[in-house]
């Protein structure tokens, strides 16, 4: 069979080798720049229709698997060794064979025909699994050039591929500030802010805040689990009228860090705060003009100035009293980012621990903020907020929820534990079992089955199916809480329940619903202020509301359910205290239904939506009527069809004492 | 029910300030404030001074200008709440209405007695 050989450039010797040039273009590789990886390699480029046209040498050579034909184009083919490919890729000849053995372009089995495409992909695919799996497993020299190597492909679309990158780049980030490399860390976490772009639910921000509840405001959800507790970034569009009469608008974020997420983000701070100008030179061009830090302002929430309105007071406002350290940090035409230090030294605000506010520069548009807010959280080493959760992401809070649910005391130390974000899921399950072995149950039996309950709309918790029929087996009837203040207040407040939820202190200041005259309050410095408070039933517990202290003119009974999704419980009245012993070694809502107490606390994450709201009690039928002349009034009960959400009004309001069939 | 038709400031650091409407109950006290509430079991209770009876309805002539709670813990001062007070010691850190001011006692007492705190 006659053999052409085919030479771009020059050739070698009479055994037929054509070398190509760094420059030269590689069949199949244009618009790829991963061709750049091949500067230093000689291929071998031969026209051949099959083997038997190549000479003997390179025949045996290629059949003995250390050539492979990389690229074939017309009627020219590329050949490349093997060893030489490997090193480009920095991986092992035998793992490279593999990947050529596995994924032939050709179907005949002696034309080992691979494109580097497919090679890289293959290695990409394979470090970002194990970087899923394990990212400590990886030794740092190869998660670098894990990273670089997977950064380049412009093919990164897969959001759940970016999270990891995002992942990776801040464990890269990570060892080089440790090693006082901050310029290294800042210039990967640039790298990925800019090789990736901002994906769901990022990107989608403007249409967010378009279609934000005026009152409410909206979620961004869900994100990356190992940077923020509950998974979401609160967002609200707030106006402010300056002195001037001129309105300003800004957008507004808020979240909690995690433990560990902050702890990484005080050592960036503390590098800004060395040398902001330095570090602003690292971010990229004109992305801000300057920056400065402050620290130690006041403690406030501003003060919303009509109930579903943007307008924000510029000069009222509740100012939480406490020794927490505020830094701020400005980012001149950007925005300002604040950041709470930990709370759970004497004197701080639990509440407030691990909190972080971002206001936009009002000059940014809604439009331009998802791009400005992906470098500045990439900047700060939350680039993966940016990106999507991973599947193994949620399997982690399930995890994590399933333990803390049934097992608070044992899960909390866990849930301070960096390895519990970091280990793999396999590993995470096991340590878990080892500690309490009954989780192996609960992992076979109830893992599977967890479902998602709404807190804001858009926003969700993973939820224990069944865990209310187990506190009813216990004893437990339902979850209730008194409405108190005056009686027209109590109307107002019960009439705001059915159309906005019931809200956390925390989550009412933070959208700036603030009544005139608000105190600074307890249960921000204990940690409950992010609580729904309720009081659990039991079959044993008095049926007379008045037997309860602060049960108010009007009782909310809410779905047993809500119990599914966690929160937290007190067998006597602790105002939501989450620190010390109490609530290190509190036990779970089974234990407190076998024999709760009657000043005993359910305490519910954040919300508990309308539709939580099985229906409510009054202590007689003037004060039933009077509720629902100011329920008609407002519009929370239809004229015409007489229901409250769905349900008639007369087997919604009650009247006289607790009644299990009501909670049914 | 022994519910106080009052409001206290609560001289407390670690407490909200003020206390709505305090109610006796069994041997404890609670009372609403501007969050949830707050119930203090109680050893010994005074109120203008002099000890009560937790065991018997208590019958109140006027508003007690202070009532003292005794706890395991400690003593609790809960002072009635004047618009001398809360110029004092909240008014810079409560938001109020623009301009908003308390001209005697009365206005400040009945602000916080109809306030709706919950909603």
């Amino acid at each position: 069979m006659l053999c052409i050989i085919w030479g771009i450039m020059n050739i070698e010797n009479n055994s037929q080798h054509i070398n190509a040039e760094p420059h030269e273009p590689l069949p199949l590789l244009k618009q790829n720049d991963i061709s750049e990886k091949f500067k230093n390699i000689t291929f071998k480029a031969i026209k051949t229709s099959n083997l038997s046209g190549i000479s003997g040498s390179i025949r045996k050579a290629y059949l003995s698997f250390r050539y492979v034909k990389l690229a074939e184009e017309d009627d020219k083919s590329i050949y490349v060794k093997v060893n030489k490919l490997a090193d480009t890729f920095n991986i092992s000849s035998s793992k490279l064979k593999k990947i050529v053995k596995e994924n032939p372009e050709s179907t005949n089995v002696k034309n080992r025909f691979v494109s580097l495409n497919i090679i890289n992909l293959k290695i990409k695919e394979e470090f970002i699994h194990k970087a899923q799996l394990n990212i400590k497993s990886i030794p740092i020299k190869d998660l670098i050039k894990g990273f670089q190597n997977a950064i380049c492909d412009q093919n990164n679309k897969d959001p759940q591929t970016k999270t990891t990158l995002f992942v990776v780049a801040e464990e890269i980030a990570q060892f080089f500030i440790n090693k006082g490399l901050f310029g290294k860390a800042i210039e990967i976490r640039m790298m990925a802010a800019q090789k990736l772009s901002p994906g769901s639910p990022l990107n989608t921000l403007q249409k967010t805040l378009e279609n934000a509840d005026q009152q409410l405001g909206a979620k961004l959800y869900p994100l990356d689990t190992s940077l923020f507790k509950n998974n979401s970034l609160s967002i609200q569009q707030r106006q402010f009228q300056d002195k001037s009469s001129s309105l300003r608008s800004e957008i507004h974020l808020e979240a909690k860090l995690n433990h560990h997420t902050h702890e990484q983000m005080k050592k960036t701070v503390g590098m800004i705060s060395k040398n902001p100008k330095k570090f602003n030179e690292l971010l990229p061009k004109d992305f801000c003009k300057e920056i400065s830090i402050k620290y130690g302002e006041r403690d406030i929430y501003q003060r919303r100035e009509n109930t579903g309105d943007k307008l924000f007071s510029s000069d009222e406002y509740l100012e939480i009293s406490s020794t927490s350290t505020i830094t701020r940090i400005h980012f001149e035409g950007v925005g300002d980012i604040r950041l709470w230090d930990m709370g759970d030294k004497p004197g701080k605000i639990l509440s407030h621990s691990n909190r972080i506010c971002i206001d936009l520069d009002p000059n940014i548009t809604s439009i331009e903020a998802t791009a400005k807010l992906h470098i500045l959280l990439s900047a700060l080493g939350l680039g993966a907020v940016s990106s999507s959760t991973r599947p193994v992401d949620e399997e982690r809070i399930k995890i994590m929820q399933l333990f803390r649910i049934f097992y608070p005391k044992q899960a909390y130390t866990f849930e301070r534990d960096a390895k519990s974000f970091e280990n793999s899921i396999e590993n995470l399950k096991n340590d878990i079992c080892k500690s309490v072995p009954e989780m192996q149950n609960k992992f076979k039996n109830n893992l599977k089955d967890m479902y998602q309950q709404e807190i804001y709309p858009g926003q969700f918790i993973w939820a224990v199916k069944g865990l209310a029929d187990k506190v009813k087996e216990k004893g437990g009837i339902g979850i209730m809480a008194g409405v108190a203040g005056s009686i027209t207040a109590c109307f107002n407040a019960i009439v705001s329940m059915l159309k906005f939820g019931c809200l956390s202190s925390q989550d009412r200041f933070q959208l700036g619903i603030i009544t005139e005259g608000s105190t600074s309050q307890e249960d921000f410095r204990l940690g409950g202020a992010e609580a729904v408070f309720s009081r659990l039933i039991g079959d044993k517990m008095p049926m007379d509301p008045n037997e309860y202290h602060l049960h108010g003119h009007v009782q909310i009974l809410y779905d047993l359910k809500l119990v599914e999704r966690g929160g937290y419980v007190h067998p006597l009245d602790k105002y939501g205290m989450k620190c010390g012993n109490d609530y290190s070694d509190r036990g779970s809502i089974l234990d407190l239904a076998e024999n709760p107490s009657i000043s005993n606390e359910v305490c519910i994450r954040d919300r508990v939506p309308p539709q939580y709201i099985k229906g409510l009690l009054v202590s007689n039928e003037e004060k039933k009527k009077m509720l629902i002349k100011v329920l008609v009034e407002n519009g929370v009960i239809n004229d015409q069809d007489k229901l409250i959400n769905g349900i008639p009004v007369d087997e919604f309001i009650h009247v006289g004492n607790f009644e299990k069939k009501y909670w049914d | 029910m022994n519910i106080i038709n009052g409001v206290y400031y609560v001289d407390s650091p670690d407490m909200n300030h003020i206390a709505i409407r305090p109610e006796i109950l069994k041997s404890a006290i609670s009372w609403e404030d501007t969050s949830h509430g707050k119930v203090l079991n109680c050893t010994q209770l005074l109120i203008d001074g002099k000890n009560i009876d937790l065991s018997t309805p208590i019958v109140l002539n006027k508003i007690p200008d202070t009532i003292e709670i005794i706890t395991e813990k400690g003593t609790c001062k809960l002072q009635k709440l004047t618009a001398k007070i809360f110029n004092e010691k909240l008014k810079n850190s409560v938001p109020l209405g623009k301009n908003k001011i308390f001209k005697d006692d009365n206005s400040i007492q009945q602000f916080y007695l109809d306030g709706n705190f919950y909603g």
